[in-house]
């Protein structure tokens, strides 16, 4: 936005007008605190001495009544509106690339209601994750979501991102776990979806806003569902043979109808790094991580048809330490040092879902893909299967580069070539791009890639919307 | 001093999100310049010449509490706090100290306290003012002093029951604040000047209601270059357990319900003090004090550490009204705690909210329960 510091002043006044002056922020410290998430780019542009775009006001509004007339404000003076929650992206998906208004979500944090008999917690979406989860295990209960930004992200952050968490071969997607959103629309219109999305009173509208990343809307309330706390946790670890063995024992747990809260399947390089550095084991193979939750002697029946399935494909038990190791340090390689994802090194998931026929196919091309494309580079590549369905699953792939071109803009470049490469790996063999992390910045581009055609339903829904494109502008491959 | 010495935190944490969720300071203005990550980044744009200490910058860095549950919630215990105290030093050396810092920190180097019109002198210490040949020096600490007599007038109590002499001193200044605002030469030469006046004094033990006055002798007069004292410096929960233990100490029958315990941070997470104090409240009270979620280590802080308590009373307030909130939903009707800046800036927090919620010293409630 080009616009004097007279406008700015005025435009800044009528914010405040509508939040409160302390909840419009424009000073240098929280601008400089926020332009920064997690994408590898983001922090190579920043920490090569370049800037990064600013909105011209960051606010924080409490109620979706405030969202609503900030948003309606955003639509009268063609500013862009870039809903932010946590601001953890790996995807630039919060960036406001065309500066305007900031909308923080964290001051709507507000636990509404908890329905102990429908299992049910109303909340609004600037929640943290953590604090949610707290405030139910106080009460006896659990949203059993625990992704790698448990601790720091927004409820609001994983519904429009369609978040996924460690348990979610279970407890599934985001969009499975909540009922009813309340969502502010590009318009300044407040929508409710029905109480329920189990209906066939025409569509389930709410579906759009699950991985919208704020482009149609902005999330406020949610009704989540919730599950009492497991009577008990097991969790396992096995040894299997290679990866062809590991991908079938899941296959059969999950055709067979076992419900497995964790199955974390790695492959050969991920299981060496793991058993050397944790275990202090030297073998072959790929561990799997198995875990059941629930009451107790629904644990132990499910957990011995799991076993007698991961021993007949071969399957070395290694005990109960690897998981539950495994499962109480979840969160430990996210703090620095991450071995893995070390800055600067350059990395990037590229989390794949695709059928049974096909997920072991593009586990190896796209592993082709990144590691034979780019030797010169020396470009490594692990992958571990961690999301498990009766009719397939995904897997989360990272590459990973230790040098790349000191030019800025030449290792930009060299980076989103990998990505494109893995994820014509993954499109070209029947898979989909699952990037529950955010489309945001990252991957916009390759929306067409993946969808073809389709993509052009999206874009009328957007247009429609958003007459004036002003919800998050540049995401998802939604045109600037 | 400064950004070197804590280069690999700061390198470390600009990048990091994961312990957002426990800084008090956040969670009070939600704002990501109020993270630790806000502060690791903001330090290295300063040290790549991208920003100035100046203006809100240096603002925010002095909007902390240092209370360190941020590198308790850390994987890796990154030493943010530190990082922050640094950040101070480099302000300070750039002359950047925001206005408030400056007449705060004039007024710690002047009088040793850091409010207007000094610390004062309640009744109950006059004539226990360098009295000769004590067996203990008491630290009531500027808070309690000047907030909080009551706290000074139950530890008098208790000592005359245990039949133990005790002293005071006019200037408690040890240098702890001036050390946590970024003043490490004034500060130094305050811990001095301390250290030498207990030594004239030459008690047996020092005894403290301060819990940064016990962890400025025990720990943080060592960053200094000043050696500890040559006596046991307790503070009054463990004074109180020791003689409790030893059957010197007779207390009980004051049965009060809901009672919570709230851990300072400096007491608890940094001294690792969590049991002396829960074992004179169960003595006092006849059971155990509730114990509320965030608790011992993980302990949330109340928002008086580092000096805001006066640098930034009303951002602390609502930082303690956070705390006190969460106490009351837990069910917590008197929160007993056992620090001078927590128990100054929680009473204030409460004025006027009408919850009826009481803020104890722990030497209140063992005073209250003494046997005759």
């Amino acid at each position: 936005m080009n616009r004097s510091d007279f406008t700015v002043e005025i435009l800044r006044y009528e914010l405040e007008s509508i939040v409160g002056a302390d909840h419009v922020v424009t000073d240098e410290a929280e601008m400089e605190a926020q332009a920064l998430d997690v994408w590898w780019v983001t922090r190579f542009w920043r920490f090569s001495d370049n800037d990064f775009p600013k909105p011209f006001a960051i606010v924080f509004p409490e109620t979706a009544e405030q969202v609503s007339r900030v948003v309606r404000f955003c639509n009268e003076h063609r500013i862009a509106c870039v809903p932010r929650g946590g601001g953890a992206g790996d995807s630039g998906g919060a960036s406001p690339i065309r500066g305007g208004v900031v909308l923080d979500m964290k001051r709507m944090d507000r636990i509404v209601s908890l329905n102990e008999r429908s299992l049910t917690v109303r909340v609004q979406t600037g929640i943290i994750q953590k604090h949610l989860e707290e405030y139910l295990n106080r009460k006896g209960y659990t949203m059993n979501h625990f992704p790698a930004s448990f601790t720091t992200s927004t409820l609001g952050g994983f519904i429009s991102t369609n978040g996924t968490g460690v348990l979610s071969s279970k407890y599934g997607k985001m969009i499975d776990m909540v009922h009813q959103l309340e969502v502010v629309l590009p318009s300044g219109r407040i929508f409710k979806s029905l109480p329920v999305r189990l209906h066939s009173t025409g569509p389930d509208y709410s579906r759009l806003f699950f991985g919208a990343e704020g482009t149609l809307g902005i999330v406020t309330e949610a009704l989540c569902k919730i599950h009492p706390l497991p009577q008990k946790r097991l969790f396992r670890g096995f040894l299997l043979p290679g990866l062809a063995e590991g991908v079938e024992a899941g296959r059969r747990i999950m055709v067979n109808g076992l419900q497995p809260s964790l199955m974390r399947l790695y492959d050969e390089k991920d299981t060496g790094h793991i058993l050397t550095k944790q275990f202090g084991v030297d073998a072959q193979g790929c561990v799997m991580l198995v875990g059941f939750d629930g009451r107790g002697r629904v644990v132990d029946a499910q957990y011995e048809d799991a076993r007698e399935i991961l021993e007949a494909a071969g399957a070395r038990d290694l005990g109960e330490d690897p998981g539950k190791n495994w499962w109480e340090g979840r969160y430990k390689s996210y703090y620095p040092p991450n071995d893995y994802i070390a800055y600067p090194w350059m990395t990037a998931v590229t989390d794949t879902v695709a059928p049974y026929e096909d997920i072991e196919r593009i586990y190896h091309e796209m592993r082709r893909a990144v590691e034979e494309g780019f030797a010169q580079w020396g470009a490594q590549f692990h992958a571990h299967f961690s999301h498990w369905y009766d009719w397939g699953a995904s897997f989360y792939p990272t590459f990973l580069l230790k040098e790349y071109p000191e030019d800025t803009r030449e290792a930009m470049r060299l980076y989103n070539r990998i990505l494109d490469a893995a994820a014509r790996a993954s499109v070209d063999n029947g898979g989909v791009i699952n990037e529950h992390h955010g489309i945001g910045l990252r991957s916009g581009r390759l929306m067409r890639l993946i969808y073809g055609e389709r993509y052009d339903l999206a874009v009328d829904i957007k247009r429609a919307l958003d007459t004036q494109n002003i919800m998050n502008p540049g995401k998802l491959g939604l045109g600037d | 001093m400064g950004i070197d010495e804590i280069r690999e935190t700061m390198d470390s944490c600009k990048h990091c999100f994961m312990c957002r969720h426990a800084c008090p300071t956040f969670l009070t203005t939600k704002l990501d310049s109020h993270t630790p990550r806000g502060y690791a980044l903001m330090m290295a744009e300063v040290d790549a010449g991208k920003l100035r200490w100046a203006g809100s910058v240096a603002d925010r860095f002095y909007q902390c509490s240092q209370c360190g549950l941020c590198r308790q919630d850390c994987a890796y215990h990154w030493a943010e706090d530190d990082l922050v105290r640094h950040g101070r030093e480099e302000i300070v050396a750039a002359g950047a100290a925001p206005a408030r810092i400056r007449e705060i920190a004039d007024r710690l180097m002047k009088t040793g306290t850091p409010v207007e019109g000094g610390s004062g002198i309640p009744a109950v210490m006059r004539d226990k003012i360098g009295a000769k040949g004590a067996e203990v020096l008491y630290v009531a600490g500027w808070a309690a002093r000047r907030e909080a007599p009551e706290t000074i007038e139950a530890m008098a109590k208790i000592f005359d029951s245990l039949k133990v002499t005790w002293c005071c001193m006019e200037d408690e200044g040890c240098g702890i604040e001036l050390l946590e605002l970024g003043y490490a030469g004034e500060a130094r030469r305050q811990a001095a000047a301390f250290v030498k006046r207990v030594a004239k004094i030459a008690p047996k033990r020092i005894v403290s209601s301060c819990p940064h006055l016990c962890r400025a002798l025990r720990e943080q007069h060592g960053l200094l270059g000043i050696d500890p004292p040559s006596m046991p410096v307790l503070h009054t929960a463990e004074f109180l357990a020791v003689e409790l233990e030893a059957g010197r100490l007779s207390i009980g029958g004051g049965r009060r319900e809901a009672v919570g315990y709230h851990d300072p941070c400096q007491l608890g997470r940094k001294l690792g003090i969590f049991d002396e104090p829960r074992r004179v409240i169960a003595a006092a009270i006849g059971a155990p004090p509730l114990e509320l979620y965030h608790s011992r280590e993980a302990a949330e802080c109340c928002g008086a550490g580092s000096v805001m308590l006066t640098t930034e009373p009303d951002l602390a307030a609502d930082v303690a009204r956070r705390r006190l909130e969460g106490a009351r939903n837990e069910g917590v009707r008197t929160l007993v705690t056992a620090c001078g800046n927590c128990k100054t800036l929680m009473r204030r927090a409460l004025e006027g909210d009408g919850s009826g919620m009481e803020v104890l010293d722990i030497a209140e409630l063992a005073a209250a329960s003494l046997r005759s």
